[in-house]
């Protein structure tokens, strides 16, 4: 598969803080990548190196194979969504859409199409300033969607929002990744990142402390047991081995077992594990 | 090199007109220069000095033209506005085209107005105009570094006052105040030029006004230079 971003040994000092301390990860065309890490680690210096607002201090950083730049030909090609992205307040929601369709040469169809996407058609009227927390970052996600891009930086986008909201937002997001568009995607919801993401890095004082699908992570991180309710609201912790087969075999024989499930951790548990702190 | 496109200049200058409508803050600085030029127009007939009458123009330099552009700009940083047009196809020098063309157009349309108000006689000549122009642009171009080092929409009016009332006002309060230091001072101010120009040209001496707009137009290349060091200097802070 072809790679998208390919980040090398890139470090960020800015005047005496180390913000970014040898990070290197590639990311595939198509994949939706996670980026998972407390505030202050790292996340957003990551994102600006990547959507040329910054320069790495060391290290190499190619997307779509060159150095990133802040051109018209490679902003046509990325749509980026941050925690200080903002809108003109005085505009309606219509109004802020039309001014970005205009600057990427996409109709108004498509302004539509995103507004029904994020669930804002019948308030499509409404100026930014009378619109909730939440609305508005239905707005922004509107924003970069317009454009259906080739690469999209998402950075926490669906912090404000209730869960039938996010659950329109994250339709909206695997229907983009379908059509092609890789995600790079910060958060702190770890359900989030466990439903879109394809695979996770975990990211903490500067630097990635693993690397993997969420699947693999949990394998890798997990303990190995089996948690069983029997017929009487007693808990066994069985281990995943012989001796444990043996046990569960046991219960099944005496009909003594009402539930079973295995014991993976969550990513939070991982996280907490790796660091010692949580996100 | 780098190409600009005059279609995503248009877009900018369409959202920057439908914003300016809804913007109090910006329509008052329309205003305020046409106030002032009902008010100096009944002080013209009383004294009968028509030199008056370019005071409101002035006001506009400063009010439509500096103020409004740094406040258009500081705006758009605080809330985060700027970021997201330069993470869009828009390079940054169709955003200051784009966002200049409202201050251009307001501080145009509104000394027309206070012409049309005072019944300046000038509009015809084709030097008063160019001279106008030259300083629209000047003013503009220090709104622009107004907004570029203001942090928020406040902080444009600590920055941009005392510039508006020294470049803008100060050939009107100066001759009030009269001391020789501060004459000497607002003698090499492109304003004061301007009034000079203007008066010449009110009695009709077009060809001595070449000093005046040498003085105006060194004044204009040293904002635009002063803009592009601001500029550049907010991208490495970034």
């Amino acid at each position: 598969m072809k790679t998208v971003i390919n980040v090398k040994d890139v470090t960020k000092t800015y005047q005496e803080v180390q913000a970014i301390r040898g990070v290197s990860f590639e990311v595939k065309k198509g994949e939706i990548f996670g980026f998972l890490g407390p505030s202050g680690s790292g996340k957003t210096t990551t994102i600006k190196i990547l959507t040329a607002q910054i320069r790495p201090t060391t290290g190499s950083v190619a997307v779509f194979g060159k150095e990133p730049a802040p051109s018209s030909e490679y902003m046509k090609r990325m749509g980026v969504l941050t925690d200080h992205s903002g809108l003109y307040e005085r505009l309606s929601i219509e109004d802020n859409l039309l001014l970005f369709a205009g600057l990427y040469e996409v109709s108004r169809t498509r302004v539509e199409q995103v507004l029904i996407d994020v669930n804002l058609k019948d308030e499509k009227k409404k100026a930014i300033k009378h619109l909730s927390k939440g609305m508005k970052q239905r707005v922004l996600i509107a924003r970069v969607l317009l454009h259906q891009p080739e690469l999209l930086f998402l950075d926490e986008p669906t912090s404000s929002l209730d869960p039938s909201n996010q659950k329109y937002i994250h339709q909206a997001l695997k229907e983009l990744n379908r059509a092609g568009t890789t995600i790079f995607l910060t958060t702190h919801d770890m359900l989030e990142a466990e439903g879109l993401c394809d695979r996770i890095a975990f990211l903490n004082g500067g630097k990635i402390v693993a690397l993997d699908t969420p699947e693999n992570l949990r394998i890798q991180h997990g303990n190995q047991t089996i948690t069983v309710r029997l017929m009487n609201g007693d808990k066994k912790l069985v281990a995943c081995d012989e001796q444990g087969a043996a046990q569960i075999y046991h219960y099944l024989k005496q009909g003594q077992m009402q539930t079973i499930h295995s014991n993976e951790p969550t990513l939070g548990d991982i996280f907490i594990k790796l660091t010692g702190r949580g996100l | 090199m780098m190409s600009i496109s005059w279609r995503r200049i248009q877009v900018i200058i369409r959202k920057e007109l439908k914003d300016a409508l809804r913007n109090y803050q910006v329509l008052m600085m329309v205003v305020v220069p046409i106030g002032m030029a009902l008010l100096y127009q009944n002080m013209q007939s009383l004294e009968g000095n028509q030199l008056i009458l370019i005071f409101p123009i002035l006001m506009s330099f400063g009010m439509t033209g500096t103020i409004v552009q740094s406040m258009i700009i500081a705006e758009e940083k605080e809330k985060h506005t700027l970021r997201a047009l330069m993470l869009s196809p828009a390079t940054a020098i169709e955003v200051m085209i784009g966002k200049s063309f409202l201050s251009f157009f307001l501080t145009l349309l509104t000394i027309f107005l206070t012409m049309l108000v005072t019944g300046l006689s000038m509009g015809i000549s084709l030097l008063f105009w160019c001279i106008t122009l030259l300083c629209i642009l000047f003013f503009i171009t220090v709104g622009t570094i107004v907004g570029l080092m203001s942090k928020s929409l406040t902080e444009t009016a600590y920055l941009g006052m005392p510039i508006m009332f020294l470049m803008g006002l100060s050939p009107i309060f100066a001759p009030l105040i009269n001391k020789a230091w501060l004459t000497k001072i607002v003698s090499f101010l492109p304003t004061a030029h301007y009034l000079q120009a203007t008066e010449l040209l009110m009695k009709g001496k077009t060809f001595i006004v070449g000093s005046h707009w040498l003085n105006i137009t060194i004044w204009l290349i040293l904002a635009v230079i002063i803009c592009l060091f601001v500029f550049k200097r907010n991208r490495i802070e970034d």
